[in-house]
């Protein structure tokens, strides 16, 4: 009676051991896609930087070009400082309302953006400075950054999701609060607002 | 095919041309280990062209893996649209506004009067003496070198290890007691040693198939890095 009660207690044992090793391995890979999903989010916020530090050069040009629309030029300085004061800490990645926020005050930007590149188009000489064109080609690059940094992230939270709810992991990874994570849809004004045109 | 350093499904270039910017790009690749390449497409079918540049600069992985590298310059037919996609570690030497200079100056005319390869050719003169002086071809060429030497190195030093490791077995089997701790201890020895090995053979490996991507004609020496693509760069249309 007392062996098989040992046998028992010994093949618990085990299996607790055996889950216990699988458990670990898809811990690690869990905490792996995690990092993944962090990292790819902080090079969608340089991005997004890169662009905000783009800017106070783009109304400075436009400015000495002229009578440039003030409205619109103030438009985008404000705009500006409201989407650099939003920042999505990788902490709150799990939250899809300060996601929300973020793409909200960078879609204005986006917006007020796209309005000046139209109403740029009233003013020729502008437009045909090199400094202007430079100055497109840099907020092209920046969208286009902008486009590759998204889509990684979105890929990497797409392959974290998919690891938390496969079969191991579903099990222990909201003990160790791995949570869904919400990917970053981009609104559809800001994808089309701020494409540059080469028209000549 | 895909391991080509010019693609033209496009059909803008005679096939001499073709070879002509391959062997450019190669000599320029072997001598600073960037890596430019050219896609031309006779449709978009509805992708970005940036996009369609970046992706393939990034699933190939144009440019040494250390460094990014890597340039890739795609013109589509049917949208005549044109891109410059820069990978990460060229972005300082070539910026985007640097990069849609070329597309504005020197591509874009050239174009415009059917000139395209030599719209290409004085393009790629441009952005090659831009980019070179940023990454030492030793680099690369040496690591070669190297990974292939250590190959050699290894198996030297695995079979000095193994005689002096037959050695000291042999003394201390003579020790008595001490030939019994020893034997924990030779086990030790051996698998830090066959770790050692495989984790060689497996770089000596990669070297190898670096070579098979010499024997492809139009791809680079040694293949593409897998250099990495952010966005970069600039593009236009004619």
């Amino acid at each position: 009676m007392r062996s098989k009660g040992g046998i028992i207690i010994a093949l618990v044992v085990l299996l607790v051991g055996f889950a216990g090793c699988a458990g670990c391995g898809t811990y690690n890979s869990l905490v792996a896609d995690e990092e993944r999903v962090d990292e790819s989010w902080a090079n969608v916020e340089t991005a997004y930087q890169r662009r905000a530090d783009l800017i106070p050069n783009l109304v400075s040009t436009v400015q000495a070009a002229g009578d440039f629309e003030q409205e619109t030029l103030q438009a985008v300085t404000e705009a500006r400082a409201r989407a650099t004061s939003v920042n999505v800490s990788a902490a709150d990645l799990s939250d899809p309302g300060a996601l929300e926020q973020f793409r909200a005050a960078q879609g204005q930007l986006s917006g007020a953006l796209g309005r000046l590149l139209v109403v740029s188009e009233n003013y020729p000489q502008l437009r045909a400075t090199e400094a202007f064109r430079d100055l497109q080609a840099q907020l092209e690059g920046t969208e286009n950054r902008i486009n590759v940094a998204r889509t990684r992230y979105n890929e990497a939270v797409r392959g974290y999701n998919t690891s938390i709810r496969s079969f191991p992991a579903v099990i222990f990874a909201g003990m160790f609060g791995h949570g869904r994570r919400p990917p970053f849809e981009a609104d559809a004004g800001a994808e089309q607002a701020p494409t540059v045109d080469f028209g000549s | 095919m895909a391991q080509s350093i010019v693609v033209d499904d496009g059909n803008f270039l005679s096939p001499q041309e073709e070879q002509r910017l391959t062997y450019i790009l190669r000599s320029y690749a072997d001598s600073t280990s960037n890596q430019f390449i050219i896609r031309t497409v006779e449709s978009l079918e509805g992708e970005d062209i940036g996009t369609y540049a970046t992706e393939q600069g990034q699933t190939l992985g144009v440019g040494q893996e250390e460094t990014d590298n890597g340039l890739v310059i795609a013109v589509a037919r049917a949208e005549r649209e044109v891109f410059i996609a820069v990978g990460y570690g060229l972005e300082g030497s070539i910026p985007d506004v640097l990069a849609s200079r070329v597309i504005r100056y020197i591509i874009t005319p050239a174009f415009r009067e059917g000139q395209f390869y030599s719209g290409l050719a004085s393009a790629t003169d441009v952005l090659m003496q831009a980019a070179a002086g940023e990454y030492e071809a030793t680099g690369f060429t040496a690591q070669v070198a190297q990974d292939s030497w250590t190959v050699g190195e290894v198996v030297w030093f695995v079979i000095v290890l193994m005689i002096v490791g037959l050695m000291v077995l042999g003394f201390s089997s003579g020790g008595g007691p001490g030939g019994r701790r020893r034997r924990g201890g030779r086990m030790d020895d051996i698998v830090p040693l066959m770790f050692l090995l495989g984790h060689m053979s497996g770089r000596g490996g990669g070297g190898f198939g670096g070579g098979g991507g010499f024997s492809s004609g139009g791809g680079f020496s040694g293949g593409f890095g897998g250099g990495g693509f952010g966005g970069g760069g600039a593009g236009g249309s004619w």
